[in-house]
């Protein structure tokens, strides 16, 4: 028994002490087949699931190794049960293989003729196979390549797709490293991708995907589908693209709510192509229209259902899921893995924080009494305006301007959830704001203005929340919040870990009012970025106030 | 015949647990049996005695079949040292088959039914073996070279994890005891909750539950499973002796002669040669036997006695009453305990390694266990910290032991929870009122009155019907326990307290459970039906009872020994066969003197078999 920093439980969680020696190392070594589930201060949480097993085994780790990584840094001895289990589950992987015969056919590949049987007979399956070709193999639909892997992932035989890809209209694609270039760890991110074949590249906020997605079109050189969660986003890939590759205006089109350009580099929503119109999905043409010979997936965690399904008729095309956590609330990470592809490269958010790369935040929780009155109309109201009341309070108001003023000079954000607090927000602060109902076009000028350091408070709603780069804010208040999702406070969080040239701290403040529900969500909210790895203070606004 | 009179008898003589005991282990049907007389009846008959003997080991089998021809050919009782020396029956194993009802014994020596000879001497035909058939036992395959280290590893990581579970239940039927089917078994519902709260899969809560209760750490009360007198104790034992606590008793649950030989033979696969073996060793076992040894060797698997169906070298050691050594082999087999926490932002606690027993119930007291394996994990919310502010806590008392144990010290977020709970907690106290007014059972008080307004304005707490009684105090048609539930759940700063004023600690109604009506034995019943026909025969119940045995032995044509009582108040026995009782009067052949006898039934003293 060593005195190393894991501890491997029987329930597949493995634990880290991450003040041991050793902890580094083994972190290291561990996140290559564990997926991290908690990270507050002292004790992280790895989870060892069939899925980050497979991830491991796709990249070409054996469970041999997984196991003595295990047994290496683990403190007491690893249960059996789990070195079984990590045995089996490796072993699963590749068992299937998807490729092409001579004549460009797909076909469906084992040396386990107990694997084939079994999924052969699997009802699912069935309709997707077009008969035997021999003991050992079975014809694949051409439209299958996608579905049938879907359907081996859920039986628990995850294929290996050896079938190759359509190269694309090739295109002249270079970085522009006049003034910068790629860090390390994204030029690491881009050949792991482009080894692997297709597949997802996990960065935190801040951590510059982007760059990763153009790191690869310049390496593939080829026509070129990006597709991102909004239209504001849509437009800084663009202006990104512009600035940091040999990319022309004329090369690159917008293919959104309200333009359709197609050009040799298309940037399109993923609300667009999930548009309907009477009952069918009217811009799927798109993914056709120009022989792409890589398609992106920013936030690949929001890639909406719909658009597995049409990712599934697009396998022959490489594809580069980028995202800040597989994690997704819809439980669909399986999706992710066999219609976008294995994990391709992971970077911890602290690991890339202690390099320098992004900067790291403080989080503060001020917690503000309501005044007798408001208490009472709290306690009378229906459920369902409590929250509104309480996330509303008018208290909330002082402590804002409190903070900003504490924060005078630097770019603070203040978000809202409700138009009228909104409102009474930018009244109050004298700021500008920026809601859903803002065109675009303004958004955009807002967002520069920030940016630029004319506007230095800006009050936003939730529509700011994804996609947006504003890497200059250093504070960010949020007022109110819909309901505490994890996936809406790690966006917030996004926002203030870009990398901040003014070199100030960021600080991230929630106003909570007391005893409401508005603290049983800050209770999620703490509990989520304290298992983030953030620090976390709980303030009272009457010291704060008086302070 | 005689066998039903004698047994009739016996049935009558035993008192009402011991028959309840021997009947349950019997699995007697309980309709259609209207006397004694039926029910002995009953045992003797071929089913009854075939389900019984098939569970029967073969020394014991041929025992029997040897006494029960001994009776059969009208031979007399031996003595417990001729049944040892000619049977090979020692005294407990004739013990258990007088349990068991199998055979008479008394004062005047051991005798067997010719009811089971009988049974016995059917088996061949059957398809069983001869009870004489003196087959030798099967070979029992040993372990290729047993890599012991591994075994050993395997059974200490399920000993942990047996011992870490059975805390769990221990810990959650204290905080709600689980309700209990008619039959006594655990509900899907009730074995679910356990199974999440002892971190098991469902089938396996069974088997902990059965060992927790063998061990004394659970009983049943009612129709409820509660945490047992031994609970607490066993809690704060070092692990090595809670799993040596735990195993023991299914080792001695174990027939002697299998536990010695599995403790003799270290080196043997407890699977299919076991099996063989066994299946010898009780030769009529069948799906009865299978079922067993499968249920067994799970067990031992669970425990931590076996790991892969090879013992384990603690497990050896129990086997063979080395409990002490047993305790010291597994103690280093297992994680060394730690008494230091991690305390973190997330206002969790995690302790890498075992707890010491104290740290971890003193922490349970304070948080709830959030993750339970090897490391534990705890987390604090303002409920659990009330509950132990509640329990006499303090916030210096909680954060000087906080500090104490943290390798990290506290962290800013659980300080302050701790601060802010301890100094709102009890700003408002539910108490119960008098009985008397139904629209005033219990109270809330508070010295702030915006508070007790806002309270008295609360819409979720409707249902409490809280009206003002005074400026500082809210009373409720709702009992303490409801009010007192209701705020802690509409997360305010409550506490309950008694007559005088002091806190004290309000359980959460449990909905139905407790009234849940107590199950019903179906064997006592019986027992309680036979007592009453025999107390409320139209005769009195001795007179009833002689009635009884005669007509038993007119119908069986038996001879039996009828005691009369002369006119001097001697009593005269006489061997006869009893052919009518009529007009007070039983006529019965004399087979020594061949004549007919009629005797006044008001003279016989006794009947009993020859």
């Amino acid at each position: 028994m060593s005195d190393g920093p894991l501890i491997v439980q029987s329930d597949r969680t493995v634990l880290l002490e991450v003040a041991h020696p050793d902890a580094e190392d083994a972190r290291h070594d561990l996140a290559v087949f564990a997926e991290l589930e908690r990270a507050p201060e002292h004790i992280h949480t790895y989870r060892i699931t069939r899925l980050g097993l497979w991830n491991a085994r796709a990249a070409g780790h054996d469970a041999q190794g997984m196991l003595a990584v295990l047994e290496r840094y683990s403190r007491f001895p690893v249960p059996q049960s789990v070195a079984i289990d990590i045995r089996e589950s490796v072993a699963r992987y590749g068992r299937l293989v998807v490729e092409r015969t001579e004549a460009g056919e797909l076909e469906l590949r084992s040396t386990d003729a107990a694997v084939l049987a079994e999924i052969a007979r699997a009802k699912r399956v069935v309709p997707l196979l077009t008969g035997r070709l021999a003991p050992d193999r079975f014809g694949v639909a051409a439209w299958a390549r996608g579905q049938l892997k879907q359907e081996l992932m859920k039986l628990g035989w995850p294929a290996e797709d050896l079938a190759g890809y359509t190269p694309g209209t090739p295109h002249e694609i270079d970085l522009d490293t006049a003034d910068w270039h790629l860090r390390p760890y994204q030029t690491q991110a881009i050949d792991s991708f482009f080894a692997g074949g297709s597949g997802v590249v996990v960065l935190p906020c801040g951590a510059g995907k982007t760059l990763v997605g153009a790191g690869a079109m310049a390496e593939a050189k080829t026509t070129t589908l990006v597709l991102v969660t909004n239209t504001v986003s849509a437009r800084q890939w663009r202006s990104e693209l512009l600035r940091r590759t040999s990319l022309t205006e004329e090369e690159i089109g917008e293919y959104s709510g309200q333009v359709k350009e197609i050009r040799p580099v298309t940037i399109a929503t993923y609300q667009i192509l999930t548009a309907r119109r009477k009952g069918e999905y009217a811009h799927l043409s798109l993914l056709d229209a120009m022989d792409w010979g890589l398609v992106i997936y920013d936030e690949v965690h929001l890639l909406p259902a719909p658009v597995f399904k049409l990712t599934a008729e697009l396998q022959a095309r490489r594809r580069l899921g980028l995202t800040a956590t597989l994690v997704r609330e819809d439980g669909r990470e399986g999706d992710v893995f066999s219609l976008i592809g294995p994990k391709r490269f992971d970077a911890p958010w602290k690991e890339i924080e202690a390099q320098g790369f992004i900067s790291p935040a403080s989080c503060f929780e001020v917690r503000i009494d309501l005044p007798q009155q408001e208490r009472l109309e709290y306690a009378a109201s229906a459920d369902d305006e409590r929250y509104r009341l309480a996330a509303t309070a008018p208290e909330k108001l002082r402590v804002v301007r409190r903070l900003v003023k504490q924060h005078e000079g630097e770019r603070i954000l203040v978000i809202g959830q409700y138009l009228d607090q909104i409102d009474q927000l930018a009244d109050a602060l004298d700021a500008p704001k920026l809601t859903g109902a803002t065109p675009v076009d303004e958004r955009e000028r807002l967002y520069q203005e920030f940016r630029d350091g004319v506007t230095k408070v800006l009050v936003v709603s939730k529509v700011a929340n994804f996609s947006v780069d504003l890497p200059e804010a250093t504070v960010a208040i949020q007022v109110s919040g819909s309901f505490g999702s994890r996936q809406e406070e790690a966006q917030r969080l996004g926002r203030l870990l870009r990398p901040k040239e003014s070199g100030l701290p960021a600080n991230f403040y929630t106003l909570v009012a007391r005893d409401t529900v508005d603290q049983d969500f800050a209770q999620n909210r703490q509990r989520f970025l304290a298992e983030q790895g953030y620090s976390y203070t709980i303030l009272d606004a009457d010291a704060l106030l008086a302070a | 015949m005689t066998s039903t009179l004698a047994l009739a008898a016996r049935l009558r003589a035993m008192g009402d647990d011991a028959l309840v005991a021997a009947l349950a282990g019997r699995g007697v049907a309980t309709t259609g049996i209207r006397d004694f007389f039926d029910l002995a009846d009953a045992l003797l008959e071929p089913d009854s005695l075939q389900a019984c003997l098939s569970r029967l080991d073969r020394h014991a089998i041929a025992g029997l079949a040897a006494l029960g021809e001994r009776a059969a050919s009208g031979g007399g009782r031996m003595s417990g040292s001729q049944a040892k020396a000619a049977l090979g029956l020692d005294a407990p194993a004739v013990e258990r088959l007088h349990e068991q009802l199998l055979l008479d014994f008394d004062d005047g020596g051991i005798a067997g039914w010719a009811e089971v000879a009988g049974q016995l001497a059917r088996w061949p035909s059957l398809g069983l073996p001869d009870p004489r058939d003196d087959a030798p036992p099967p070979e029992h395959p040993a372990v290729a070279a047993p890599d012991r280290a591994s075994t050993d590893h395997l059974a200490a990581e399920h000993a942990f994890a047996a011992m870490t579970a059975t805390a769990e239940l221990l810990f959650e039927l204290e905080r709600e005891p689980a309700r209990l089917l008619a039959r006594g078994a655990l509900g899907q519902p009730e074995t679910r909750r356990l199974a999440h709260a002892m971190a098991i899969e469902e089938p396996a809560v069974a088997t902990l539950v059965a060992a927790a209760e063998s061990a004394g750490l659970v009983r049943r009360e009612g129709a409820r499973l509660l945490v047992a007198e031994g609970s607490p104790p066993w809690l704060n034992l070092s692990a090595s002796r809670r799993w040596v606590a735990l195993a023991e008793t299914w080792a001695i649950s174990l027939p002697g002669d299998i536990r010695s030989r599995l403790a003799e033979h270290p080196d043997i696969l407890w699977g299919q040669g076991l099996r063989d073996w066994l299946a010898w060793l009780y030769p009529a076992g069948g799906a009865w036997l299978a079922g067993r040894v499968s249920a067994r060797l799970e067990e031992a698997e669970r425990l931590g006695i076996t790991a892969g169906e090879v013992v384990s070298t603690p497990g050896a050691a129990l086997l063979s009453g080395e409990t002490a050594r047993a305790e010291e082999l597994l103690a280093k087999s297992l994680p060394d305990p730690v008494d230091k926490v991690y305390l973190q932002h997330d206002l969790s606690a995690v302790a890498p390694g075992p707890l010491e027993p104290g740290i971890d119930a003193r922490l349970r007291s304070m948080a709830e266990v959030d993750g339970r394996a090897i490391a534990s994990r705890f987390r604090f919310s303002a409920a659990s910290l009330g509950r132990a502010i509640a329990a006499g806590e303090t916030a210096g008392s909680l954060l000087e032991f906080l500090e104490e144990v943290s390798l990290t010290g506290v962290p800013q977020p659980l300080g302050y929870l701790i601060g802010e709970t301890a100094a709102r907690h009890g700003l408002l106290r539910v108490g119960a009122l008098p009985s008397g007014d139904p629209e005033a059972v219990s109270y809330v008080r508070s010295e702030d009155s915006a508070l007790l307004g806002a309270v008295r304005v609360d819409r979720s707490l409707a249902a409490l019907s809280l009206a003002a009684n005074d400026t500082h105090r809210l009373v409720s048609r709702r009992d303490r326990s409801q009010v007192y539930w209701a705020l802690v759940d509409a997360r305010y700063p409550v506490a309950a307290e008694d007559s005088r004023g002091r806190i004290v600690q309000v359980r959460r109604p449990v909905s139905a459970r407790v009234s849940a009506p107590a199950p019903v034995d179906p064997v006592r019943q019986l027992v309680e039906r036979l007592r009453l026909a025999d107390a409320g025969a139209p005769l009195d119940p001795g007179q009833a009872w002689l009635y009884r045995q005669l007509e038993e032995a007119i119908r069986s044509k038996a001879t039996v020994t009828v005691s009369v009582r002369m006119p001097n108040d001697t009593v005269v026995d006489y061997r006869l066969e009893p052919a009518s009782v009529a007009g007070g009067r039983l006529r019965a052949r004399d087979p020594l003197s061949e004549i007919e006898r009629t005797l006044p039934l008001s003279s016989i003293a006794a009947v009993s078999p020859t």
